[in-house]
């Protein structure tokens, strides 16, 4: 049995103006069902990149991925993700948004508002229902993305630096709230982030990528008990090891 | 989403509206040039009050209005429909716009006023040829905008829908078609006036009604009052059209607005 995720030997290259522009070289990574696995890298490296090739949203130049045993060429509900920028469909509301994926597999209304209900009150936005993405601030959208995602409960979640655009204390409380989901509904997520705190309080494994073209630099095994405690010697000695490889100039 | 009404705003439009007629009256008095050529505002404005309870050749001047409104919504009404398919057709597939788009960009620049020897000779002397001319009037509008709209869909959002799980076929009636409804807007708000505009050509196309024949009619006995009715009326009236579709707009397209 092979992990829920396996990505073989991945370039990405983009046409340029003078030549292809190589964003990522050769990565090859595994995931197994449930784990947590952290992109830790420095701004620029390909992360978005990779994360859109795994979704099937960017094809790749050579290379295979695989999402539990079956090749992924086309982007699909088993992978979801959360993007960076928020990408919202802007003529419907925060409901609207939340419950797409659902109505889109034909679950009855009553059935998708209420998981769709249950979502918007885990990411704090209760009252804003009928709201437009036009009335929500930048942190509320990036939100109405999470839910958005975690209402499709793909097998796969990808998360590009999701938590990047919210205050210090919200940002917290996801973190905790994304670990809560993945305790209950056990799911295999891929979380991209710059930040090693968090890098740490989610990872089962921590992979460091490199510079552009993006390798995989080096990988942590996390095996701290959860939920985890920032201040532990084990956390701090960690975190040590990993910024110390990773050269400050870069991030 | 209320939106607050503003006063000021409103209070120096009708000024505005008012200081045109002070002109008008001013420089229609007894004794100027201008005078001799025109009647000034309360005439007409007379002349339009005897017109809702007396006939100007069959009708009041309600039902010259009605014939024309009957017009100009059948031509827009069939260049909206014509020209949403079209616009969305050439800008979401390849192949339609490759055989389509060099036809329409010929078709185009014509003027309406152009069509109405081919009106008359493909639709006859009846309401068809007046249609037509109507048609043509809003149809090129509609069409260019809602095609740069369905050109305009962001493919992060294609891929975002993609990824929650909308299968391709269903991508143009759950991405393509709400994306375009602002566009679609523009497209029809341009096209309710121009279509409005080409009444009077198209009552031209013989007629024995409607506002733009009451304006011919006019010009062949000479009748300045019974001409500027029409013109006030037909300004008046689209005016409201345009106002209502604002209307319309406002209530659709408000998540699109910045
Ligand atoms: N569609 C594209 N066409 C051409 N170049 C691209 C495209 N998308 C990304 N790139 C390039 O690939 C490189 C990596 O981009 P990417 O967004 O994957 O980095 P990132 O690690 O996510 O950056 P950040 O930390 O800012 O989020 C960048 O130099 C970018 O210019
Ligand atoms: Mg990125």
């Amino acid at each position: 049995m092979s992990g829920m995720i396996q990505c073989e030997h991945i370039v990405k290259k983009f046409p340029g103006v003078n030549g292809d522009y190589e964003v990522i070289k050769d990565i090859s990574i595994e995931a197994k069902k449930n784990e947590i696995l952290v992109l830790f890298g420095s701004g620029q490296c390909g992360k978005t990149t990779l994360l859109k090739v795994i979704a099937g949203l960017e094809p790749v130049t050579s290379g295979k991925i695989f999402i539990n045993g079956k090749e992924k060429t086309a982007p699909g509900p088993e992978c979801g993700l959360v993007y960076q920028t928020t990408v919202l469909f802007p003529w419907l509301t925060t409901m609207g948004n939340v419950e797409y994926g659902p109505k889109m597999r034909g679950m009855s209304k009553k059935e998708r508002r209420e998981k769709a209900q249950h979502y918007i009150d885990l990411v704090g936005l209760r009252g804003f229902e009928k709201s437009f993405p036009n009335q929500l601030s930048g942190g509320m959208r990036q939100r109405v993305g999470i839910a958005r995602v975690y209402c499709n409960e793909p097998d796969v979640l990808l998360m590009d630096e999701p938590f990047g655009h919210l205050d210090a204390q919200t940002r917290y409380l996801m973190q905790e709230e994304l670990e809560r989901i993945w305790q209950t509904e056990k799911r295999t997520i891929v979380f991209v982030t710059n930040n090693i705190e968090e890098a740490l309080y989610l990872a089962d494994r921590v992979l460091v990528m490199s510079n552009c073209p993006a390798v995989i630099k080096k990988e942590f095994k996390v095996d701290l008990p959860r939920p985890r405690d920032y201040t532990s010697p084990e956390f701090l000695r960690l975190r040590q090891e990993i910024t110390s490889i990773v050269d400050p100039a870069e991030l | 989403m209320k939106k607050k009404i503003d006063v000021t705003r409103i209070i120096m439009g009708i000024l505005a509206v008012v200081l045109f007629l002070c002109l008008w009256t001013l420089s229609t008095r007894e004794g100027t040039t201008l005078g001799k050529l025109m009647p000034g505002p309360g005439e007409v404005f007379k002349r339009l009050l005897k017109m809702t309870h007396t006939n100007i050749g069959s009708l009041t001047i309600f039902g010259h209005m009605l014939n024309s409104l009957r017009r100009v919504l059948v031509g827009f009404f069939l260049a909206s429909v014509c020209g949403i398919l079209l616009g969305l057709g050439m800008g979401w597939n390849r192949k339609c716009e490759a055989i389509l788009r060099p036809l329409f960009e010929l078709i185009r620049p014509i003027p309406p006023l152009a069509w109405i020897s081919l009106a008359i000779v493909w639709f006859g002397l009846g309401e068809g040829g007046k249609y037509f001319i109507i048609f043509v009037s809003g149809f090129a509008n509609v069409t260019i905008n809602v095609y740069s709209g369905a050109k305009a869909v962001d493919p992060e959002v294609i891929g975002a829908a993609r990824m929650l799980g909308c299968p391709k076929h269903r991508i143009f009636t759950s991405v393509v078609l709400p994306s375009s409804i602002p566009y679609i807007f523009t497209g029809l708000q341009i096209a309710i006036s121009s279509s409005w505009a080409a009444v009077v050509a198209a009552e031209m196309v013989r007629s024995t009604n409607g506002i733009g024949w009451m304006i011919t009619a006019g010009q062949n006995i000479n009748d300045m009052e019974q001409i500027l009715a029409g013109i006030i009326v037909i300004g008046v009236v689209g005016f409201l059209l345009t106002t209502i579709m604002r209307g319309i707009e406002a209530r659709l397209c408000a998540w699109s607005r910045v």
